[in-house]
């Protein structure tokens, strides 16, 4: 399972990790917090073509419906049937059995546009109270 | 369903846009994530098989819309935050303003109960209800792209006045509101209504 130093982040709380060749996509503990109690989750499905910051899953708390979306361009090779079948997995324990779906990429280069680990945290200091989508 | 798609994608990300619509017909709605045999045997059940039926983008239980007052706001949610601050918040800018007319309304202070398949079976947290326990008051919400987007549904013992005053309420909580439909959006909405009216929308699940 990805450590978070290991993974890189969007700013609209996505961690990426690569490993051989594929990508591994999910939200991040904040992005779970916020959202509170997950009761639904509909990740991409496999083989879709997705653009960097398409939207292309959906998780639903009580009440709201949120947009995921792709931080890099690339073929989706997985989704996580776990989290279908038990969302709340998601909050429980979102960087490792609440993933949500793999990508091939189109250029594994792109995961270095996207934040690290100390990037991230000090984006949730500063600019995630004003920005951010 | 469609034209609220459009606003949510198409209005200027620093603006709120409220808008009051009506059904031609008996209609019901279902949260995004609802099943549609659900949806349909809730129609059934209801009396009213003939009703329109529609996956809403939003989330949410079934709500029948059979006389009630819908609404829906679009609004700047940059920052990722808890969908109850939000549904609050339009929840007392509308108690507000009906509150201001003589409706006699509170804010439900209960715990959640378990997710319930229709809206209307009981309050849920910051649902508005009457002096009894009646919900008045209910919506579901959608996230994208750093706007949300509330739908609500009214159902009050009288129309009379209830728009201005929701508009009044909303007003003071959330700034000024636009309240015209631009042609772009229409246009939008266009495009977006055979999706709405599609069987792969509406039974996707």
């Amino acid at each position: 399972m990805p450590k978070p130093e290991n993974c890189r982040f969007s700013k609209t709380h996505e961690w990426a990790c690569g490993e051989g060749g594929t990508v591994t996509v999910g939200v991040t503990d904040h992005a779970q917090h916020e959202i509170t109690d997950i009761v639904f989750v509909e990740p991409p499905k496999p083989g879709r073509q997705l653009k960097a910051g398409e939207a292309c899953c959906v998780v639903e708390s009580v009440k709201a419906a949120f947009d995921i979306y792709a931080p890099i361009a690339g073929e989706v090779a997985a989704a996580n049937e776990a989290v279908t079948k038990d969302p709340a997995v998601v909050n429980r324990s979102p960087m490792e059995e609440g993933w949500l779906f793999k990508m091939k990429p189109v250029n594994a280069g792109e995961l270095n546009k996207l934040m690290d680990w100390n990037a991230y945290q000090d984006f949730l200091k500063t600019a995630e109270a004003h920005a951010g989508h | 369903m469609a034209l609220d798609e459009a606003v949510l994608s198409g209005a200027p990300p620093d603006s709120t846009v409220l808008r009051f619509y009506r059904w031609a017909g008996p209609a019901l709605t279902f949260g995004y994530s609802q099943a549609w045999t659900a949806a349909c045997a809730a129609a059934q059940s209801a009396g009213i098989p003939e009703a329109q039926v529609v996956r809403r983008s939003t989330g949410g239980g079934i709500v029948f819309h059979d006389g009630d007052l819908t609404f829906s706001l679009v609004f700047p949610w940059p920052r990722l935050s808890p969908p109850c601050e939000i549904y609050e918040k339009v929840h007392r800018g509308a108690l507000e303003g009906l509150k201001a007319v003589g409706l006699a309304a509170s804010l439900w202070p209960g715990k959640a109960p378990a997710r319930q398949a229709a809206c209307f079976s009981g309050p849920e947290t910051s649902d508005l209800v009457d002096g009894r326990g009646r919900k008045l008051l209910g919506g579901a919400l959608r996230r994208r792209l750093g706007r949300g987007l509330y739908q609500g549904s009214l159902r009050a013992p009288r129309r009379n006045g209830l728009e201005p005053a929701i508009r009044r309420g909303l007003s003071h909580r959330w700034g000024d509101l636009d309240l015209g439909v631009e042609e772009s959006w229409l246009a939008a909405a266009q495009g977006l209504a055979g999706k709405y009216s599609s069987e792969a929308w509406n039974k996707r699940r």
